[in-house]
């Protein structure tokens, strides 16, 4: 097996998919964990060329105790927005990793899926580079307030920075649909958070895959 | 598994369109340092609040001297100058070293007075240590405090205890169910190696973090009406007169606003490391940043000149390791090389030497980056090498990469002069980057050749179980922090195995680090900061990381920077409240 690293300076995994045609896959993990946290489901949702799955960075101070402990960003309970300084640093580490692999590749442009933490950096990473993803898929994670001056797309990037999701009605299973445009009803990058948790049920699997090929289509 | 070098598939990165300043200023690093440090005979803008005592910082020692002073009845308030509360302790493994602690007392362990001062002398002030002089040849300052941290360790633990605030008594555990050794277990001027470290309890009665030990602090100061204020950075301080503290002075993103503190302010705002500028100033030696949290700039320092201390030790840290692509200030967790993975690496300099037992504590690993010889730092830059079989074995375990994946920090070679290539070719990225602190340096032209003679004599070492040059595996904390040994080691030395002497290896460029300074003004044994005149300052406490380390050089165990800040950070809360300004 050959291990290539992938651009930037995150340590990632690179899985092949069964499509040599279709898009790559950027999948992000969650709190406390590695890239196993998403890599399976990762494939099984996105007809993938290849899944990159960077790991954020490690958390353990002893190294014996937990080899698989890393994260993207610090939090603290009881404060919405994450620590600034660590989740811009791994913003623009995710944002690096997105252009350079666009850049390179002849192919559609990549998915990106990511899931608790992972997730709150994928939403915020579509407003990054927003003309550069075919879709985001967020699980669990959550929109942040961004600081001032936090991020300036170049001129040619139609896209505002304004994310809609819709709200999931009183008593249903929570899940919301969105993107980034001028109106919800017309983004220019679409993107899917639900707030669930895995394991998914294989009807909450069906309905992502099919809003997948969707994006793709 | 091969892997192919980052560089040759690995373009240049386009322009980024993130504002790594922009975060910084919303985390309370604005960059704009010329108000710092100001004394105003008057509130600028009135005073805005107040309350009986105004701590600066919301770590463990910040929320100890709140829960102290909560508890005695007093208003607190909190001032905290990020986005998050917490500081460095709540990302931390929340150990604390006390000695003569109550789970050794309520286990029946004797931790003798005599014995522990001697310990800490020797640990503290080696360069003064005399076994058969008063004091051990510590200054009676100094020797002050390490008696206060003896005497109120206990009473201190008690107390939070009994208040409600945390239960600091669940043992220190490693892999092997044993509790963490002392790092300097090993003296024979350590009585009781083993049983100082002591975590938060948890609800569910298991031992917790950094995490439980700050929320459990904070939520009985809250209870008892503790307010915290975030993104208020302190830059001042209030002196209707000389010697007298009246208050507060912070910025926010509103302005200035005046705390007045009738009793007294603390400080437990942590240490310099992430200001380039203040790791330049005072600590001596290559050091790279640190393992604190990101607003760890020192703030405290500019406010004590100004308000007259008395500078103590500066020039000491918690030294550490830290891998030279990650050292940037911007972690997200307490990232550094606190231990080195495997048992088939060696850690060798520029000229493919090892220089120091790989499997030592952090802080006596780091300070091997700290030798001079000749016309030069010849280990500021170390490379961590290990072969095929470690990088699986021990994949995950930071700096090496988790299985499956690569990472652009590791070189890769198929024999030692390819990864003396490679290495230079890497250590010219690193100091083409600004935010790295890597400065030229070249490896020797006979680093290849050095190299393997240098892994041939580690692989005899491997086999025999002795290690004859750096004793690795000799001390008690070798041994429990490496973990379990590797299926395949049944060497008689499990933190030793033999490198491929066929190639290939990895490499990875280590730079020393800090994970915090113990640079700041002095306090005394009431944890009052002091002026030169010898009279302490009235009002203005501090502890933790941001006072002259109470422990002088020494890191006597895990929990060596918990432990002073949670026990000073007491006494200070207690001492304002019941002996303040006012």
């Amino acid at each position: 097996m050959t291990v290539a690293p992938v651009p930037g300076r995150l340590p990632a995994a690179r899985l092949s998919g069964a499509r040599p045609d279709g898009p790559l896959v950027i999948a992000l993990h969650g709190e406390g964990t590695d890239i196993h946290d998403l890599t399976d489901l990762a494939l099984e949702l996105v007809p993938a060329r290849e899944v990159i799955a960077p790991v954020g960075c490690w958390g353990t101070y002893v190294g014996a105790m937990d080899l698989s402990n890393y994260t993207w960003f610090h939090e603290v309970p009881g404060v919405a927005d994450p620590e600034p300084v660590s989740f811009g640093r791994s913003l623009l580490d995710v944002e690096q990793l997105i252009h350079s692999l666009g850049a390179a590749a002849d192919s559609p442009r990549p998915v990106l899926i990511g899931i608790g933490q992972g997730a709150t950096v994928a939403l915020a990473s579509a407003a990054v580079v927003p003309e550069a993803l075919a879709a985001v898929v967020a699980i669990g994670g959550r929109p942040v307030t961004l600081p001032a001056g936090a991020i300036s797309l170049p001129a040619g990037v139609p896209v505002p920075p304004r994310l809609w999701l819709a709200e999931p009605a009183e008593g249903e299973r929570a899940e919301a649909v969105g993107g980034f445009g001028s109106e919800p009803s017309d983004p220019s990058l679409s993107v899917l958070s639900m707030p669930a948790e895995g394991p998914f049920a294989a009807s909450t699997k069906a309905q992502l895959k099919e809003w997948v090929a969707e994006q793709l289509a | 598994m091969t892997t192919t070098d980052a560089e040759t598939i690995s373009p240049d990165m386009p322009e980024t369109r993130v504002s790594l300043d922009a975060f910084r200023r919303a985390a309370g690093l604005d960059g704009e340092e010329t108000q710092l440090g100001r004394v105003f005979a008057e509130p600028p803008g009135g005073w805005s609040e107040e309350a009986d005592v105004v701590v600066v910082g919301s770590g463990a020692a910040a929320y100890a001297a709140a829960c102290a002073a909560a508890d005695a009845g007093g208003e607190v308030i909190v001032a905290e100058k990020g986005a998050v509360y917490g500081g460095t302790s709540i990302m931390s493994g929340g150990v604390l070293h006390v000695f003569a602690n109550p789970r050794m007392r309520d286990g029946g362990v004797d931790d003798p007075r005599e014995d522990a001062l001697r310990y800490l002398a020797r640990c503290c002030y080696p360069s003064l240590y005399r076994s058969e002089a008063p004091r051990f040849g510590v200054g009676p300052a100094e020797f002050e405090l390490l008696e206060t941290y003896y005497d109120r360790g206990v009473g201190v633990l008690d107390s939070l205890r009994e208040m409600g605030a945390v239960d600091v008594r669940a043992p220190f555990v490693g892999w092997d169910g044993t509790e963490a050794p002392d790092y300097l277990a090993h003296y024979p001027e350590n009585a009781v190696p083993r049983g100082r470290g002591l975590s938060a309890v948890k609800e569910d009665g298991t031992a917790g973090t950094g995490k439980d030990l700050v929320l459990q602090m904070k939520a009985f100061a809250d209870a008892k009406g503790a307010r915290l204020l975030l993104r208020h950075r302190a830059v001042g301080l209030v002196m209707a007169e000389p010697g007298r503290v009246d208050g507060l002075v912070c910025r926010t993103p509103e302005g200035l606003v005046s705390l007045r503190a009738r009793s007294g302010v603390v400080f437990g705002t942590g240490g310099i490391t992430h200001s380039a500028q203040l790791r330049t100033r005072f600590l001596r030696g290559p050091v790279a940043g640190g393992a604190g949290c990101a607003t760890n700039t020192g703030d405290l320092i500019a406010i004590a000149e100004a308000a007259g201390a008395e500078f103590g030790l500066v020039s000491s840290g918690f030294w550490n390791q830290q891998v030279a692509d990650f050292a940037d200030d911007l972690a997200p967790t307490n990232l550094n090389v606190w231990y080195v993975p495997g048992d088939g690496v060696v850690v060798v300099n520029r000229f493919g030497r090892r220089v120091v037992n790989e499997k030592a504590d952090y802080h006596n690993r780091g300070r091997a980056h700290h030798v001079w010889q000749g016309d030069e730092y010849p280990n500021q830059i170390l490379f961590m090498v290990y072969d095929e079989r470690t990088a699986e074995r021990f994949a995950g375990a930071f700096p090496v990469p988790p299985t499956g994946t690569a990472g652009a920090h590791v070189v890769h070679g198929a024999t030692p002069a390819e990864l003396q290539a490679g290495l230079e070719r890497h250590l010219r990225k690193l100091g083409r980057s600004p935010a790295l602190p890597v400065p030229d340096v070249k490896l020797d032209e006979a680093f290849a050749a050095e190299l393997e003679a240098t892994i041939e004599r580690f692989n005899g070492f491997a086999r025999s179980g002795d290690d004859a040059d750096f004793g690795r595996g000799d001390h008690p904390i070798d041994r429990w922090a490496h973990g379990p040994p590797a299926a395949d080691n049944d060497l008689p030395n499990a933190t030793m195995y033999p490198l491929s002497t066929e190639g290939p290896y990895s490499a990875i460029v280590l730079v020393g680090s800090a994970f915090e300074a113990k640079a700041g003004p002095r306090i005394n044994s009431a944890a009052q900061v002091m002026a030169p005149s010898g009279d302490p300052i009235a009002g203005l406490y501090g502890a933790g990381n941001c006072i002259a380390g109470v422990l002088g050089e020494s890191y006597t165990g895990g929990g060596a920077s918990l432990g002073p800040a949670v026990v000073f950070g007491f006494i200070a809360g207690r001492h304002a409240v019941e002996e303040g300004s006012r």
